[in-house]
């Protein structure tokens, strides 16, 4: 037994509309979609891709997205730590929008780099951790902030033979390191590595935003 | 403003107490074969996803539910039903797939029994992996058990076959997130693929290491215009509706 509760008001007569009909269909018939051509060819097989992103409301930055007033409010919100960059393409005076992406706080910075911040990241090894994800996917390992870190640059790819590219998505460097337990992941579509690394090594991990 | 466009607009006006599962059915609408497309070449027919929207879903590690292998004789490109933690632009999906795949390694056969598979993509949308267990033939009108998780916290995430780990130790994949959004989804290749799909009991992972129902549901794409999300009670059988 659980509860259903949301407040959103909207037109509920012509969705009655829709789900009348529906009703009458029951929850359908699993079998048979409703159509009857076969004379495909379906010799090409699928293109594209299985998977569904969340999507994302116009105008918002990611899926799920809450807007923050503040850096202290943002920082108040998650369990995850979180720390303002001092760089030249991430600083308090470069930022484009501080939001909550599902759980995690996120800087968005005028440059096009976004910083997040995501708790429960306390590993045993990560140096190891950072070795797989290489192995995985590509990129290197590096020391940022005193701990291991991963960066993988514009174009990087693994060996890993079920790994590929994403059709049509923009080439994108990454950067990631935890701190505590917290995981800061720095994201650059169409910039270089080196430029994200600039932002993480600018973090003052002894100054965390008070929420 | 579109009938589905209000339908999923009223399925966010719920406020009620009951059990739920979600269904995604035909809307039957009457020019639905005049939309079919003449290849497989396309796989987007139709897609229709839901997620679970509140403050502990953002922090899921993991998703299951029962989900439905359809009784289908008619998938003629490609239908999957699957289930998702999404972060940033990518996400963990473990689900079943009937006809062509697109999991790297695996196209260009058509699966007639229904094949589970497990795809990821990394939390900025750049790329992506892909397994196909072309061992398991999923039963037709049965229900599986599927989770999506990293449910011992290694920072591996794989999918679970009723209670059955299929990727153990190391085979997971190693992902930029531990945590995300709860969804589900259903996608067709073609105008005459069939896209109902059904998922019982979706539950989600929490850091405490329990499985809790989902306790709201919402869509969060629909680009089919042949299929609607239902919900509907497992303890009444009915739909739910105002």
């Amino acid at each position: 037994m659980l509860k259903l509760s949301t407040s959103v008001a909207c037109g509920l007569a012509a969705g009655i509309v829709v789900v009348a009909s529906l009703t009458a269909a029951g929850l359908g018939d699993e079998s048979h979609a409703g159509g009857g051509v076969s004379t495909l060819d379906a010799t090409q097989g699928a293109q594209g891709s299985d998977f569904v992103s969340a999507s994302i409301d116009k105008g918002d930055k990611c899926a799920g997205q809450v807007d923050v007033d503040g850096i202290g409010a943002l920082a108040s919100m998650s369990s995850a730590r979180v720390w303002m960059p001092s760089s030249k393409d991430a600083s308090m005076e470069s930022i484009d929008a501080m939001v909550m992406c599902g759980s995690s706080p996120t800087l968005y910075f005028t440059s096009g780099i976004s910083v997040a911040f995501e708790s429960g990241w306390k590993l045993d090894d990560p140096k190891q951790r950072w070795v797989d994800m290489a192995d995985q996917w590509g990129g290197t390992t590096s020391t940022l902030l005193g701990e291991p870190a991963y960066v993988i640059d514009l174009g990087d790819k693994s060996d890993d033979p079920s790994v590929t590219q994403v059709e049509g998505a923009e080439p994108t460097s990454e950067v990631l390191v935890v701190v505590d337990d917290t995981l800061i992941r720095v994201i650059g579509p169409s910039i270089a590595a080196d430029r994200l690394v600039a932002v993480v090594a600018s973090i003052d991990t002894e100054a965390p935003v008070r929420g | 403003m579109s009938p589905i466009r209000h339908a999923a607009c009223f399925l966010g006006s719920l406020a009620l107490t009951v059990s739920v599962g979600v269904v995604l059915v035909s809307s039957q609408s009457a020019d639905a074969a005049a939309h079919a497309q003449p290849t497989c070449t396309n796989t987007e027919a139709g897609a229709i996803s839901g997620r679970q929207v509140d403050d502990y879903t953002r922090t899921s590690g993991g998703t299951r539910a029962d989900v439905r292998v359809i009784v289908n004789d008619d998938v003629v490109c490609q239908h999957v039903s699957s289930l998702f933690v999404w972060n940033g632009l990518g996400g963990a999906e473990f689900g079943y797939v009937i006809g062509f795949s697109n999991c790297t390694g695996y196209t260009g056969s058509f699966y007639e029994n229904a094949k589970p598979f497990f795809f990821v993509r990394t939390a900025p949308g750049t790329q992506e992996g892909c397994k196909l267990f072309g061992g398991i033939n999923l039963p037709q009108g049965t229900y599986q058990s599927m989770q999506t998780s990293d449910q011992n916290g290694d920072k591996r995430w794989g999918p679970w076959l009723n209670g059955e780990q299929l990727l153990p130790g190391d085979q997971g994949y190693v992902l930029d997130f531990n945590q995300g959004m709860n969804g589900f989804g259903m996608e067709r290749g073609n105008g005459p693929d069939p896209g109902y799909s059904r998922n019982n009991n979706l539950e989600e992972f929490h850091n405490s290491n329990t499985w809790t129902l989902w306790d709201n549901i919402s869509q969060n794409a629909n680009s089919d215009p042949r299929y609607v999300l239902k919900k509907w009670s497992l303890h009444s059988g009915g739909t739910v509706e105002p």
